[in-house]
């Protein structure tokens, strides 16, 4: 599929998760489907939502992240929003209490990132990520395996304010990793998975508004269509298409993609003389 | 106002940002080991932030009273500049910070004393006297009831008074200045674009009538008030909006006591508005035609400089040519 302008302005939801017990309350929550491509990462879709299932730990995790990307690159002209959803343990909040990452700190690297502070009724974390189980809980802070890895990945694909992570408390000083099972983790991220919606819908208000400013006037296609330009011509068509949209020109553009010219750098000097006499 | 507070680990229990706390207890506080950690990290999209903006509480290190630009306010004796704030809360479409930074969190350094001795050993270093510009990039008034700027800084200028100190603002946050005494050489600079032009891109500030109101109440308390008409943004009807806003400004102050009066036109560095652009797309002002002259960009004028020339004989009608300064 090639690159579509979306008529709604909305970015793709790319959902990375560790494991698939984790994965199937979301899975179930957003109506995804599996694409069998044989790839190397299981993977669902559904409608403007992806998502991977990367396995434990943070090599898996940025492969996974990397891995998703590139496969869903060309289903949108716009930055996708990330999400990295699943378990985590915590020294002082209860088990399976819903929490929203405000600070990821690499406890390998002493590394930390800082995720836009979206409002949120739910409680906040600071997010640590770790190479081997946390037993300890030795800070006040959610404990996982992927996260750093995930936002490092991430934020290279997208803006960092279109990244998050939403996390579960699993075990905690009281309910040590080891009394996690299957049936649990079902019901934490059942509730997640609710949270994660709401997540969702309000980072894709922001990145909406973002694609929206960023968007390209319809004339821009049939523009490019006509001509062969070159990267640098290409970059300084989009700008052009942008400025006609800013200034209120666009039927000007749109009289501009019938005329005859008989070459790219004609169009684009046409363009620049009638967007040098705009004045605000 | 604020998404978040983050706080420096290294001022987690200064007086002063526990008091600032203290005004935000439904606020996520947030602790980093530095403020550049937050504030101005790749990738950060100062548009989508300006959404959800977060203050940072931070200690400032390094020089903090540093030379001005070249061509930054009055010419003499030394100029300088101070920020106790990098960013504001306003959110004018014009604005160079947004080129200039890329994140659009409010940092407020809370080390006040560490300022107060550095401004104190310039002033003498410069024969008691200088001037201070505080607000080049924030604006100085804008958070005066969580900062209380006026309360600590007002004291040191009352004890030099050659020291010259110019807060630049379009708060209306005044009430500090009004509970004080007024002070001669404490200069409140209050910028003022047309009406036509507030409204479109000067977004979150408070009106112009309301500014024009905090200024009368200043001057009517002894302050010392400048105004600052700028940026201009040549329009079509550039002249006809800018008339009648002197004609409006002027008729409520008293012009000869004016401190001064400046007239500037829309002006940047060349990096800062790429940035700028980049972030707006959309914005209207970045689709007008530039001149790129010694790395800085300024809004194409056809009228060939006539439409500053004309202004400043406006401005003529109502100031002494001892009050006026063009912005270079
Ligand atoms: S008030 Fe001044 S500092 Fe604040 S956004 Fe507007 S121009 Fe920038």
């Amino acid at each position: 599929m090639g690159k579509v302008a979306m008529a709604n302005f909305s970015s793709s939801i790319n959902l990375v998760v560790a494991h698939g017990l984790e994965a199937k309350p979301i899975i179930e929550q957003f109506g995804l489907a599996p694409v069998n491509d044989g790839g190397a990462f299981r993977r669902y879709q559904g409608l403007g939502v992806n998502l991977v299932v990367s396995g434990m730990g943070k090599v898996n995790a940025a492969a996974a992240t990397a891995y998703l990307y590139a496969v869903t690159l060309n289903d949108s002209m716009y930055d996708p929003i990330w999400i990295n959803a699943g378990i985590a343990g915590h020294k002082t909040f209860e088990l399976g209490c819903t929490t929203i990452v405000r600070k990821i700190t690499d406890q390998g690297t002493r590394s930390s990132y800082y995720p836009l502070p979206i409002p949120s009724s739910l409680p906040s974390s600071v997010l640590i990520t770790v190479d081997v189980p946390e037993e300890e809980y030795s800070l006040d802070a959610a404990f996982d395996m992927e996260g750093s890895a995930f936002w490092s990945i991430a934020t290279k694909f997208s803006p960092i304010e279109f990244v998050q992570l939403l996390k579960v408390v699993s075990d905690n000083p009281n309910h040590c990793i080891k009394t996690i099972n299957k049936g649990k983790i079902g019901i934490y991220m059942e509730s997640l998975a609710v949270q994660l919606q709401l997540l969702a819908a309000e980072m894709q208000k922001l990145a909406s508004q973002h694609n929206w400013a960023h968007s390209l006037p319809e004339a821009y296609e049939k523009i490019a269509e006509r001509f062969s330009f070159t990267v640098t011509q290409s970059r300084q068509l989009r700008r052009a298409c942008q400025k006609f949209r800013a200034a209120e020109l666009e039927q000007q553009l749109e009289e501009i993609s019938t005329l005859k010219f008989q070459t790219s750098k004609q169009i684009l000097a046409e363009m620049n003389a009638r967007l040098e006499r705009f004045a605000v | 106002m604020f998404s978040a507070i983050y706080v420096e680990k290294e001022i987690k229990e200064h007086p002063r940002t526990l008091e600032i706390l203290g005004r935000f207890p439904s606020l996520p506080v947030i602790e980093c080991d530095r403020y550049g950690e937050v504030f101005n990290r790749n990738a950060q999209n100062f548009r989508i932030q300006k959404q959800l903006p977060a203050l940072i509480l931070a200690r400032k290190y390094g020089n903090l009273v540093l030379p001005t630009p070249e061509g930054y306010g009055f010419e003499g004796q030394g100029s300088y500049y101070f920020s106790h704030m990098m960013n504001c809360i306003y959110d004018c479409r014009y604005c160079f910070l947004q080129g200039m930074y890329r994140s659009s969190n409010t940092v407020l350094f809370v080390n006040y004393e560490d300022f107060y001795s550095d401004l104190e050993r310039h002033i003498r270093n410069t024969d008691n006297a200088g001037n201070y510009y505080s607000g080049y990039d924030c604006d100085s008034l804008a958070l005066e009831p969580i900062s209380h700027f006026c309360q600590f800084f007002l004291p040191l200028f009352g004890k030099y008074p050659n020291a010259m100190l110019e807060i630049r603002t379009k708060s209306t946050q005044v009430r500090g200045l009004l509970e004080a005494q007024a002070l001669e050489n404490v200069i409140v600079a209050m910028s003022f674009a047309s009406e036509a032009a507030t409204v479109r891109w000067e977004h979150k500030v408070p009106s112009l009538k309301k500014r024009l109101e905090a200024l009368v109440k200043l001057q009517n308390n002894g302050w010392p008030i400048a105004l600052r008409f700028e940026p201009i943004i040549f329009t079509d009807t550039v002249l006809e909006e800018y008339e009648s806003l002197f004609k409006w400004v002027f008729s409520s102050l008293n012009a000869e006591k004016i401190h001064s009066v400046s007239l500037g036109e829309f002006r940047m560095p060349t990096e800062f508005y790429k940035n700028i652009s980049k972030l707006y797309p959309d914005e209207a002002l970045y689709a007008q035609a530039i001149n790129v002259q010694d790395g800085e960009v300024s809004l194409k004028d056809n009228s060939g400089g006539a439409t500053i020339e004309k202004l400043e004989t406006m401005l003529s009608d109502f100031i002494s040519p001892a009050q006026y300064y063009r912005c270079a």
